[in-house]
């Protein structure tokens, strides 16, 4: 795909562009993972 | 300015607008069914902050920091049934999770920082904890979480050498710090007392509170996902029925069942307990086993954890209760402790209160009632219950002496 010439078309497309990939990769690597090895309670 | 430069500058100050409006929808959303979470204490609550932090900012709810004591003995008196409809204006809102031990507990509550700053809570132990410490590798591996060792690690509220000394206990388990190079690393700076490790500690805090503070917003993002995953079973329409609570009568019913319950043997446990155990321990005369009772005490890491637990409430700005168990003292004198020895665990539990200016009901005029526990650690009976609901009640409503 060719990026326009105009350059605020340029800036736009080019920040749409960043921004997916930031959203992207938040959505894919920023859930964290607070789980704990499973252990079962001996005392109940 | 290069039109790439422009993207990147925009792209960023969206997604920083995006980050902020998001953590806001988060909280927003947590905050709708926090009283629907009151009751459940799933592991997303334990092992993370963020529903713990809007806890707090909840004026009917009343956290509770324990552990099997808490859960143990389901009944229409334990805490979280007993006040699920806001009888007298609040509910309990449990952070109990069986196992845990002060050194747990100290994480869990350094990953809430201010927002502890003036707030009631209750600390929730057992004497067992101190004379049989159970945190083993494996139980600690099941409440170690990174988000709460790096809110402790670089936690701007606490004292150098309170975090100093945590770290120090963190790293006698060392295989849960494996993981993570930087964190395991900035702890041995930590613990290391010469001015080089000082520096590089100081020089890595950026980076780690950096690290903690997106460890925040992947908490929330966690949440979010809870949430949604669980709506159907999470019901924000929470049924409250004010009613005055007859303390006197509730005991009467409370105690016919602990009595029905603990008839199978001679100390007044569980049936479920005694039928477990199996047999009678052999009798000894009272007091030839104090020695190894009192030492157990004084070498139980447990005692220190306590004292660290108690700091960094102290050092956080919290208002808790602390609220003990008694010692069942038919079967302790059976099994040759004294009740002298007794006295002396319950006077360095109320010397460590009083030292650093925190309330405790330890419940020790209450060793000689059989039916308070359902065993010997004790976990609460029904009747004990109702004593511990009536103190969490008169705790929340500003009536403890």
């Amino acid at each position: 795909m060719e990026i326009p010439n105009k350059p605020v078309l340029k800036i736009i497309v080019l920040t749409l562009f960043y921004l997916a990939i930031m959203v992207s990769l938040t959505a894919m690597y920023g859930k964290g993972n607070f789980e704990t090895p499973k252990f079962i309670y001996q005392e109940f | 300015m290069p039109v790439f430069l422009i993207a990147v500058s925009c792209s960023v100050f969206f997604m920083a607008i995006f980050i902020f409006y998001g953590q806001k929808y988060a909280e927003d959303l947590e905050r709708k069914h926090i009283h629907a979470m009151a009751p459940l204490y799933p592991d997303i609550v334990i092992n993370a902050a963020a529903f713990q932090k809007i806890a707090l900012d909840t004026p009917d709810l009343l956290p509770v920091y324990g552990a099997s004591e808490e859960h143990k003995e389901i009944g229409p008196y334990q805490a979280n049934q007993f006040f699920q409809n806001y009888p007298t204006g609040f509910a309990p809102f449990d952070d109990s999770k069986g196992g845990a031990q002060s050194l747990t507990e100290i994480q869990a509550l350094a990953s809430l920082g201010d927002s502890l700053k003036g707030k009631k809570i209750i600390i929730s132990f057992t004497p067992k904890q101190f004379y049989w410490p159970t945190l083993d590798d494996k139980t600690y591996a099941g409440f170690f979480t990174n988000l709460h060792a790096y809110e402790l690690i670089f936690n701007p509220t606490l004292s150098y050498s309170t975090k100093q000394s945590v770290a120090k206990r963190m790293q006698d388990y060392s295989k849960t710090l494996k993981g993570d190079k930087f964190l395991s690393f900035a702890i041995n700076e930590l613990t290391s007392d010469s001015m080089a490790s000082k520096i590089m500690y100081w020089t890595m805090y950026p980076l780690g509170r950096l690290q903690a503070d997106i460890m925040e917003l992947q908490d929330h993002y966690q949440s979010v996902l809870y949430i949604s995953k669980n709506q159907k079973s999470l019901n924000t329409d929470i049924r409250r029925e004010a009613r005055n609570i007859d303390w006197q009568n509730e005991l009467a019913n409370a105690r016919d069942i602990a009595i029905k319950r603990g008839s199978s043997n001679p100390f007044g446990f569980s049936e479920n307990y005694w039928r477990r155990k199996g047999h009678l321990d052999q009798q000894e005369s009272v007091g030839s086993e104090d020695a190894k009772f009192l030492e157990k005490i004084r070498n139980s890491k447990e005692s220190s954890d306590f004292v660290l637990l108690l700091q960094v409430l102290k050092e956080l700005g919290a208002k808790p209760l602390l609220v003990g168990r008694p010692m069942n003292d038919k079967y302790f004198n059976y099994v040759g402790i004294s009740n002298e020895a007794m006295d002396r665990y319950f006077g360095f539990v109320e010397k460590e209160a009083a030292r650093f200016g925190f309330p405790l009901v330890d419940f020790k005029d209450y060793r000689g009632d059989s039916y308070f526990g359902v065993d010997p650690a004790p976990h609460t009976s029904q009747e004990g219950w109702v004593y511990v609901d009536k103190i969490y009640n008169d705790f929340y409503h500003g009536n403890t002496k």
